[in-house]
């Protein structure tokens, strides 16, 4: 029973490097463009910059046929370029935060102001 | 499936751990050929087995670490559970690379992603708690600007109101100015029409304005010589009297008799009270208020004329009539001021 688990599980390895990972770099590509859209360079430069290098390496590999090698790479490039769209949002969510927090508390001094006018208790 | 293999493989590794634990002890005490022997076997067994399965790879071990302590952690694990269980399978195939493959390579990789994607998961975290803020302040901007706009309404309802009820206020000044004028310019011309009328009718009496007041003068022409009784043919005059205080419920009169030097002064002041004492009576057999009359004799003390010739002494005999202004009591003013 286990040996027969090992064996698929390292067929599954074993075979993903003998196939060019052409998804894989396909994915990658699509990963770092959304990224590029979204002016996610703004936020996560270096995530991004160490995500087009890989593609660029696993593109090398390819030509090298290297699966392997361009499959980890590609698989890399792809988990970077994942990690700098989420912190390009993330980064994006905090600021519209803070925009929201800064009108919210201009919007209450103004009502303290009028309920000061008003001889009423401020809120 | 994957869990219990590596699950499977632990076990196998703790068993190992124990052996190799032991070891050394057994080492020391069996000290015979024998025991050598197999000392030496089981050695080589407890070699093979920590080689093949109790070290660890330095990579997997960080990937495993960075992982529990992100799932240990309640709030990144709510808030970002799917990016969590990214990792988490992520890992296993790290685990497996190493436990299962030895592949070195692999396991290595596999760990990066796995950091990673804890990593992202961290970093999702954050971006809802930020997206949580940004719904609540949302509620809060609108209940504010929801409460500005109550204000702004409200300021401008009161501000219209007050408008209107000035313009109300001015209108109101404005026509009860207008009625006031009219009602002065009527009340003087009805004061105006009430004093033409009065001298009319005063006039139509026989009164004449002095400064005493109006009086009326009934000449001698009334009664008989030494006699008090009204003569018939004066009475025309004397109802027009009676019309004038009927139209004038508030004035009274006094009338004051006078007679000429001739006879006794005690008779001529008794002929004179008895004279405006017969026209009171008159006055009031026609109905007019006994507090609107005053009677005086005053006999010969007050002439108008000489009584040396006989005009003079019949303007002296005579009946006045004083009219009294509205207010004026009959009994406060029975002294003849001539």
């Amino acid at each position: 029973m286990r040996f027969a688990t090992f064996m698929v599980f390292a067929a599954a390895i074993g075979c993903s490097s003998l196939a060019p990972p052409n998804e894989q770099i396909a994915n990658a590509e699509m990963a770092i463009r959304k990224v590029d859209d979204s002016q996610g360079s703004r936020y996560a430069a270096l995530d991004l910059l160490k995500a087009r290098e890989k593609l660029d390496k696993a593109k090398l590999a390819m030509q090298e046929k290297e699966y392997t090698d361009a499959r980890r790479l590609a698989e890399q490039a792809m988990v970077d370029a994942l990690l700098a769209e989420e912190k390009a949002r993330t980064a994006q969510s905090k600021e519209t935060a803070r925009e929201m927090a800064r009108t919210v508390e201009s919007l209450r001094r103004e009502a303290e102001r009028f309920e000061g006018q008003q001889g009423l208790p401020a809120r | 499936m994957k869990l219990s293999r590596i699950e499977d493989v632990e076990h196998e590794c703790s068993r190992s751990g124990q052996f190799r634990r032991f070891g050394p002890e057994g080492d020391d005490r069996m000290r015979t050929t024998q025991s050598r022997r197999l000392a030496g076997s089981l050695g080589a067994l407890v070699l093979l087995l920590t080689v093949g399965c109790a070290t660890v790879s330095p990579d997997v071990e960080r990937a495993r670490g960075a992982y529990n302590e992100a799932a240990s952690d309640p709030e990144l694990a709510s808030r970002a559970a799917v990016e969590l269980y990214e990792a988490q399978k992520s890992l296993a195939q790290a685990e497996n690379a190493w436990n299962l493959l030895r592949d070195e390579s692999e396991a290595q990789h596999r760990s990066y992603l796995t950091e990673r994607k804890i990593e992202i998961a961290r970093t999702a975290a954050e971006r809802k708690l930020a997206e949580a803020e940004i719904a609540r302040l949302t509620e809060v901007r609108r209940d504010f600007l929801m409460d500005a706009r109550t204000r702004e309404a409200d300021r401008a309802r009161t501000e219209a109101q007050r408008r209107a009820e000035e313009a109300q206020a001015r209108a109101r000044e404005a026509r009860e100015a207008q009625l006031s004028a009219e009602e002065a310019l009527r009340e003087a011309e009805a004061a105006r029409e009430k004093a033409r009328k009065l001298e009319a009718e005063l006039a139509e009496v026989g009164a004449r304005a002095t400064d005493r007041g109006y009086v009326l003068t009934l000449g001698d022409v009334l009664f008989d010589l030494d006699k008090a009784d009204l003569k018939p043919g004066a009475l025309r005059n004397l109802y027009r009297l009676v019309t004038f205080m009927n139209l004038y419920p508030d004035r009274g009169v006094l009338i004051e008799g006078h007679t000429d030097s001739l006879g006794e002064d005690s008779y001529n002041v008794d002929l004179s009270e008895r004279r405006a004492i017969s026209m009171q009576s008159f006055l009031f057999e026609n109905g007019i208020a006994r507090d609107r009359v005053n009677s005086k004799g005053y006999g010969e003390a007050f002439p108008v004329a000489s009584n040396e010739t006989q005009s003079g002494r019949q303007q002296n005999r005579r009946v006045e009539v004083l009219i009294l202004n509205p207010g004026e009591s009959p009994e406060s003013l029975s002294a003849a001021p001539h």
